[in-house]
């Protein structure tokens, strides 16, 4: 997960809680802000993102705020009392900081192991995915090399049995609809392997980008 | 802290923040932190609130290569902001006779 992903996913978080256009935009806009910010300060992305918390609670936050806006405000008892106490002068003994779920938003890897495994998962990972990326790479190539010989191979026998027809039409047949199936079974294999290529090369782009992600 | 209490002095604090030179984000994060607890997710929708009622004036400037959106008082914050002092005496009068009446039990 890197702050672009974040980014998307709050958008895409304000947008189901119907903030959209330049209101949206104001939100991303200052959150790009802080995260430079921060990043410029040395905080590290994975560190920014845990305090940012989830994209969907801080929609939710601002949709919240939205909504306690809208309504009207009223005189409270509280305010009530305020103005039966005549004011003071002083002022001492401040309450001291306590933790509320107003301030504390959820983190958004909570989900993720502690960070002291982190370093191990990461340090699996990479001969993991170089394994991974060395034995599909044998098996595309071994694939490849048959998906090429297969249509040759077809071609070769068309040709040959045309060199055979002479001698008998059955052996020509015969040679001829043998060639024409390698090759139409070595074009199927071809299709087949370029989207077994493309999977593997998403598959190792995958792997390798979470990997730089959490570093 | 109860929600309605806390956003009422976020704004306060906020507003003393950028009372004597103008503001951004995370610099008003890195002041009021040691005070109060107050996160991104927290600071955006009063920012908001301020520059609406116009608390609060915003203008970009150039900063690193990127534009950085920097907040100022403006009088009739200032005016919010001596309202907010003058509550903020009234509520430690309330402390302190709730503290003497039964807030050491």
């Amino acid at each position: 997960m890197n702050y672009k992903m974040w980014a998307d996913d709050l958008r895409r978080a304000l947008e189901r809680h119907g903030i959209t256009g330049a209101e949206a935009q104001a939100v991303i806009s200052y959150y790009d802000e802080i995260y430079s910010d921060k990043r410029d300060a040395g905080v590290s992305e994975a560190d920014i993102l845990k305090e940012f918390g989830f994209p969907e609670d801080v929609a939710i936050n601002v949709v919240s705020d939205n909504e306690s806006k809208s309504q009207a405000p009223g005189n409270t008892a509280s305010e009530d009392i305020l103005e039966e106490i005549p004011p003071s002068k002083s002022a001492q003994d401040m309450p001291k900081r306590q933790p509320s779920a107003y301030t504390q938003p959820k983190r958004y890897d909570t989900y993720r192991p502690e960070r002291s495994y982190r370093g191990c998962i990461t340090l699996l990972a990479l001969p993991l995915t170089l394994l991974v990326a060395f034995v599909g790479g044998i098996v595309m190539l071994a694939l490849i090399g048959i998906g090429m010989a297969l249509p040759i191979a077809g071609i070769a026998l068309c040709v040959t049995s045309f060199f055979v027809m002479s001698g008998s039409f059955g052996a020509f047949l015969i040679s001829l609809g043998s060639g024409a199936a390698l090759f139409g079974a070595g074009c199927l294999l071809a299709i087949c392997i370029i989207n077994l290529g493309r999977l593997y090369l998403k598959a190792l782009k995958i792997g390798l980008g979470i990997r730089g992600g959490r570093a | 802290m109860d929600s309605q209490l806390k956003k009422g002095l976020l704004d306060g604090c906020v507003l003393t923040a950028i009372c004597e030179e103008e503001s951004y984000g995370y610099k008003i994060i890195g002041q009021l932190s040691p005070y109060i607890e107050i996160s991104e997710s927290t600071l955006y929708p009063v920012l908001r609130r301020l520059e609406a009622s116009g608390a609060v004036r915003t203008h970009n400037r150039e900063y690193n290569g990127r534009l950085r959106k920097y907040y100022s008082i403006t009088e009739k914050g200032k005016t919010q902001l001596r309202e907010f002092y003058r509550d903020m005496e009234e509520i430690m009068t309330i402390y302190r006779y709730l503290n003497s009446r039964g807030g050491k039990l």
